[in-house]
């Protein structure tokens, strides 16, 4: 929707499977680095082996990359639609 | 779809878990499995027009069921981890002949106007395979053991599937007499919402700051939503016990459906600048990252924070229903 809102028709075909691809691309590697960390990261005091502190700390780490990824982009946007 | 994505998308989750319980063989080891699997029907998804023009939708969709049910029988029946990373070349390509690329392949003919509502609700409808099926594959590994549920579902997809593709994926609208979003005849051509921004120039796509920002944030916070989804099963057999994990991990996904209503929000005709749904998005990250950080330390903690997971991850999905041709 976003893709469809802000790039013109043309680009849209062209754009949303990049977007896509690149998403599969990169979740692809996730299972693997969160398994790495769960086996590798150091216990963290009483968390108990199910509680996986680090893994959840990453995931949310990640997730704020996302939402300030989401934020630059939005200038750019208005920028854009404005030109 | 739902039996596709049951087994492909949500599957994993499951297997990750009773493969290691099964074999002995460290997480890294078989998330890394995983990961191949995804990875591999990313492969795939890239080349989907090409072996569809080669193959026919129908027969190739077919090719994909029995491709499916065999890498989830070897997912279960393997005995080196070398033969486990093969068994997740059939189950990654065959699910994505039924995934989210496969629906737009499949939808696009029927709907021209209404397609982002159409493959919004295809979307919640292979979800529904998360919800159904993360319990029914516990409850069947319980039962008959890993290898023969793997076996049993196995049939049940490729079955299904292959009813489904000589009843209807095999037909377009055209062949049928129809037209596109069940419009008359007459209907005049249907043209969609366009956006005021200037057309990229072929080379510059990549150098688009909007477009690089779009995707970096897409692809994080798939990696942060995935990479715990696939260990989310694992993570909550300790605390709940596997059947309860189960429901909770379908609950998750339940949560999502409910949590939004895709069908309005990607209608194209309701389709305004961007405000709006950036603003979904990052409300959506923003709940994910503040739950996952507090509810940690609960027990069990991801209990919690696997029903924002999901709901998080619908407006993903939301985000990728559009109108995309091919």
């Amino acid at each position: 929707m976003i893709a469809q809102a802000e790039f013109p028709k043309q680009d849209v075909t062209r754009v949303v499977p990049l977007i896509v691809a690149v998403g599969q691309g990169t979740y692809a590697f996730a299972p693997a680095v969160f398994g790495s960390i769960r086996e590798f990261a150091p216990r963290w005091g009483a968390a108990s082996v199910g509680a996986a502190p680090w893994l959840f700390l990453i995931a949310a780490f990640i997730q704020t990359l996302a939402v300030v990824a989401f934020f630059i982009g939005r200038s750019a946007r208005h920028d854009a639609t404005r030109a | 779809m739902p039996l596709s994505d049951g087994a492909g998308f949500y599957g994993p989750l499951v297997y990750l878990h009773a493969v290691h319980e099964l074999r002995g063989w460290s997480l890294n080891v078989v998330s890394t499995a995983v990961t191949v699997h995804f990875l591999f029907g990313a492969i795939v998804i890239a080349n989907l027009p090409r072996l569809y023009r080669r193959f026919g939708l129908a027969r190739f969709t077919k090719a994909g069921s029995l491709a499916l049910a065999l890498g989830v029988t070897g997912w279960a029946l393997t005995q080196e981890p070398w033969k486990l990373f093969i068994a997740t070349l059939f189950s990654g390509g065959g699910w994505v002949t039924m995934g989210a690329a496969a629906v737009n392949a499949i939808v696009a003919p029927w709907f021209v106007r209404k397609r982002p509502a159409a493959l919004a609700s295809a979307y919640n409808g292979s979800s529904i395979g998360g919800v159904v099926f993360s319990p029914i594959w516990v409850a069947a590994i319980g039962l008959l053991g890993f290898p023969w549920a793997a076996i049993a579902i196995g049939i049940v997809v490729v079955s299904t599937i292959w009813v489904l593709a000589d009843l209807y994926y095999s037909k377009t609208p055209e062949s049928m007499g129809l037209h596109p979003d069940g419009d008359a005849p007459q209907a005049a051509a249907t043209t969609l919402p366009v956006s005021p921004a200037k057309p990229l120039p072929k080379t510059q796509v990549w150098k688009d700051w909007r477009l690089a920002t779009l995707a970096a944030g897409m692809a994080l916070g798939l990696f942060a939503q995935i990479g715990l989804l696939a260990h989310l099963f694992s993570l909550l057999v300790p605390a709940l016990g596997a059947q309860l994990a189960g429901f909770a991990a379908g609950g998750a996904t339940a949560a999502a459906i409910t949590g939004s209503d895709p069908g309005r929000l990607a209608d194209a005709r309701s389709c305004r600048p961007s405000a709006l749904r950036l603003r979904q998005l990052r409300r959506a990250d923003f709940r994910l990252a503040r739950l996952l950080v507090c509810s940690w330390r609960q027990h069990p903690p991801p209990v919690v924070g696997c029903f924002f997971i999901r709901r998080g991850n619908r407006q993903y999905n939301v985000a990728a229903a559009n109108d995309c041709p091919g």
